[in-house]
C-alpha cells in the first residue's frame, strides 16, 4: 500500500491528523487549480477552503478503490467551482486587478508576473471546457494522466488527446497575442 | 507503426517532469521532432507563468486552523444515521434488543436491576434494560416519553443515593438526568419541526374560531345582525348540546368560510380552507409526549426535594443542580403544555366548526349566562345573538 493510501485509510478511520496532513499535501494544488478558474484570490482561497470542508465530511464514506483520493478531491473541488461560478459569475471577466494578488518586493517583477497570470487565465477560460479542465489538472495542478483521467471520467486515450489539444490552442492565445497576430 | 503525437508529447513531458532534457527526449520521436519542441517549450512558459500561483501561507494556516475547528464540531455533534424503516442493519438490532429485553425480563433479573443504584452490580443490566427499551421505540413521540421515563428514575437514584449518602455518584447520575431530560425535549422539538406542530400551527388547525386584532391583541367580535354570514351547502348543519353552537360540513373539509366579523379586514379575508386531521394527530402527539414529560418532571421535583432534606451537606450542590435542571424541563414542558391545550383535540377535530367568541374570547360577563342562537341550513343564516354582538358591533 501506498504512503498516500495508508494517510487516507488513517483518514477515513477518524484519524484528524492523517486528514491533516492529506489537507498540507494537496491544498495548494487544488488552490492553484480554482484560482486559475474563479475571479479573485479571496475566491479562491474561500472555495480552496471549502473543498477540504466537504471532502472532511465525506471522507468517512470514501473508498479507495471506487477512486484514488487526488482524483476525488478534484472531483469535488470541479464540483464546488461550478456550483461557485453558476452562482456568482455570469460570465464575468477576469480582470487585471483581481488576478492580481502575487506579491513581491519588486514593483515592476509583480506587475509583471500578475500580468503574465493575467494573461494565462484570460487564454485558459478561451479554451473549451474539456480541453480547460485538462490543462489545468495536468500542467498547473501537476496531476498525473491517471488521476485527471478518473477525476474527469475520461480515457486516458482522450485525455491524452485533450492535453495536447489544449497546448496547442493555449501556443496561439499566448503567443498569438503577444505577437499580434 | 508509428507513434501518435499525442502520445510522444505525453512520453517527453513525463520524462522532462522527471528530469530528463528536451533535446535527449525529441530525439526519441525525430518524426514529431520539429512540433513537439514547440508543444513542449508552451507547457514551460505555461508551467513557468503558474509557478507564483501559492495561496498565501498566513491563508494556508488559519485555513488549516478553520479545518480543525470543524473537524472538532463534527467529532462532537455526530449526525444521526437515517436509516430507512427497511433496513436490515436496524431492524436485526431491533430484533437483538427486543431478545435482550425478552431474556432479560423472563430471568427475573431486571426486575431485580429495577431498583439498583450506581453502585451495584446490577446497574450494568438496568442501562442495557433501557438502551434496548430506547432501540424499540420507533417514533420521536416514543423516545421522548421513554427519555422522560429514565430522567425520572434518575432522580429516584439521587434520592435513594442521597439518602444512604452515597455522594460519590450523585454527579454523573444528575448528568444522565440532565441528559435524558434534553434528549426528551430534542426529540418533542424535532417531532414539533418535522411535522410544524407549534401553537401557531394549531391555531390554523382550528381555523375558523377567532380572528385577532392586531392593535388590541384581542379577538374581534361578531357581526352585526344584517350582515349576514356565509353558510354552508344546505342541509349540512347541526347544532350540539353544548354552549357553543356548531356547524359542520361533511368531509372533506373544504367549504369552511370564515364568520360575518364586524371588522372590514377581517370581513375582506378570503375563507379560509384546512384540512385539519395531520395536524390534529400531531398535535395529539406532541400533547402526548409534553404531557409524559410534565407528569415526570413533576415526580421527579418532588423527590429531589425529598432527597435535597435528606441529603448531607456535600451532595446538596449536585441536588439542587439537578432540580434546577429539572424545573427547567417541567417550565419548558408546562408552557408548551398550556399553549397546546388551549389549542387542542376538541377543537381539532376533523371536522371544521364555527364557534361564536365566547366569554374568554370577549371578555364580556353577559355571554355567559346567553346561549347564541344558529340558524339551521333550511334558512342559510347563522345570527350569533344580540348579546354576544353586543360588545362590538352595537358600538
Amino acid at each position: 500500500m501506498l504512503i498516500e493510501e495508508q494517510l487516507v485509510q488513517r483518514a477515513v478511520n477518524g484519524d484528524r491528523d492523517a486528514f491533516t496532513q492529506i489537507y498540507d499535501l494537496h491544498f495548494n494544488k487544488i488552490y492553484r487549480y480554482i484560482y486559475v478558474k474563479v475571479h479573485s484570490q479571496a475566491e479562491a482561497e474561500d472555495l480552496a477552503q471549502d473543498v477540504f470542508i466537504k471532502a472532511y465530511e465525506g471522507i468517512k464514506n470514501y473508498k479507495w478503490r471506487d477512486l484514488p483520493f487526488t482524483a476525488w478531491l478534484f472531483r469535488i473541488a470541479h464540483n464546488r467551482v461550478i456550483d461557485h461560478i453558476r452562482k456568482v459569475s455570469k460570465e464575468k471577466k477576469a480582470s487585471l486587478d483581481e488576478a492580481g494578488g502575487i506579491s513581491s518586493g519588486d514593483p515592476v517583477h509583480m506587475t509583471e508576473l500578475n500580468m503574465e497570470i493575467y494573461q494565462l487565465k484570460d487564454a485558459l477560460q478561451h479554451l473549451p471546457d474539456a480541453q480547460r479542465e485538462v490543462a489545468t489538472m495536468r500542467f498547473i495542478s501537476e496531476l498525473s494522466i491517471s488521476e485527471v483521467s478518473l477525476a474527469l471520467g475520461k480515457s486516458e486515450g482522450t485525455v491524452k488527446a485533450l492535453q495536447f489539444n489544449a497546448i496547442a490552442s493555449l501556443r496561439k492565445l499566448l503567443y498569438g497575442k503577444i505577437n499580434g497576430y | 507503426m508509428a507513434i501518435r503525437i499525442e502520445e510522444a508529447f505525453n512520453d517527453c513531458f513525463e520524462r522532462l517532469t522527471f528530469g530528463e532534457s528536451l533535446d535527449s527526449c525529441l530525439r526519441s520521436y525525430p518524426e514529431h521532432a520539429a512540433e513537439l519542441d514547440i508543444m513542449l517549450r508552451t507547457v514551460y512558459d505555461v508551467k513557468r507563468r503558474a509557478y507564483p500561483i501559492q495561496p498565501r501561507p498566513e491563508f494556508k494556516y488559519w485555513a488549516r486552523v478553520r479545518l480543525q475547528g470543524v473537524q472538532d464540531y463534527m467529532s462532537r455533534h455526530v449526525a444521526p444515521e437515517k436509516v430507512s424503516p427497511f433496513n436490515f442493519r436496524r431492524n436485526l438490532a431491533i430484533s437483538v434488543a427486543a431478545l435482550v429485553v425478552l431474556v432479560i425480563a423472563s430471568s427475573g433479573t431486571a426486575a431485580a436491576s429495577n431498583d439498583a443504584l450506581p453502585d451495584q452490580p446490577l446497574y450494568g443490566v438496568k442501562m442495557v434494560v433501557e438502551q434496548a427499551q430506547l432501540s424499540l421505540a420507533t417514533s420521536d413521540i416514543d423516545k421522548a416519553q421513554i427519555y422522560a421515563q429514565l430522567a425520572d428514575k434518575r432522580a429516584h437514584e439521587i434520592e435513594a443515593l442521597a439518602r444512604q449518602g452515597k455522594a460519590d455518584y450523585l454527579v454523573s447520575t444528575s448528568a444522565k438526568m440532565d441528559y435524558q431530560l434534553e434528549q426528551a425535549e430534542n426529540y418533542i422539538s424535532k417531532f414539533q419541526a418535522a411535522n410544524t406542530v407549534s401553537p401557531a400551527a394549531t391555531m390554523e388547525a382550528t381555523t375558523v374560531e377567532t380572528s385577532t386584532d392586531e392593535t388590541t391583541d384581542q379577538p374581534t367580535r361578531t357581526a352585526p345582525a344584517t350582515d349576514k354570514p356565509e353558510v354552508p351547502p344546505a342541509g349540512t348543519s347541526t347544532t350540539d348540546t353544548s354552549d357553543r353552537p356548531v356547524w359542520t360540513t361533511p368531509a372533506p373539509a373544504t367549504t369552511l368560510v370564515k364568520p360575518p366579523y364586524t371588522d372590514n379586514k377581517s370581513r375582506n379575508e378570503k375563507p379560509t380552507v384546512k384540512q385539519p386531521l395531520p395536524a390534529t394527530r400531531a398535535t395529539a402527539n406532541v400533547i402526548k409526549a409534553k404531557t409524559a414529560l410534565n407528569t415526570s418532571t413533576a415526580k421527579s421535583l418532588a423527590t429531589l426535594q425529598d432527597a435535597l432534606d435528606k441529603a448531607p451537606e456535600s451532595a446538596k450542590p449536585a441536588i439542587i443542580k439537578a432540580i434546577e435542571r429539572v424545573k427547567k424541563a417541567n417550565e419548558w414542558s408546562q408552557q408548551n403544555f398550556n399553549s397546546d391545550q388551549d389549542n387542542k383535540p376538541e377543537i381539532i377535530i376533523p371536522r371544521p366548526k364555527y364557534i361564536p367568541p365566547t366569554t374568554n374570547r370577549l371578555n364580556s360577563p353577559t355571554t355567559n349566562t346567553v346561549k347564541p342562537t344558529v340558524i339551521l341550513p333550511n334558512t342559510q343564516k347563522l345570527v350569533p345573538s344580540t348579546s354576544v354582538i353586543s360588545g362590538t358591533s352595537e358600538q
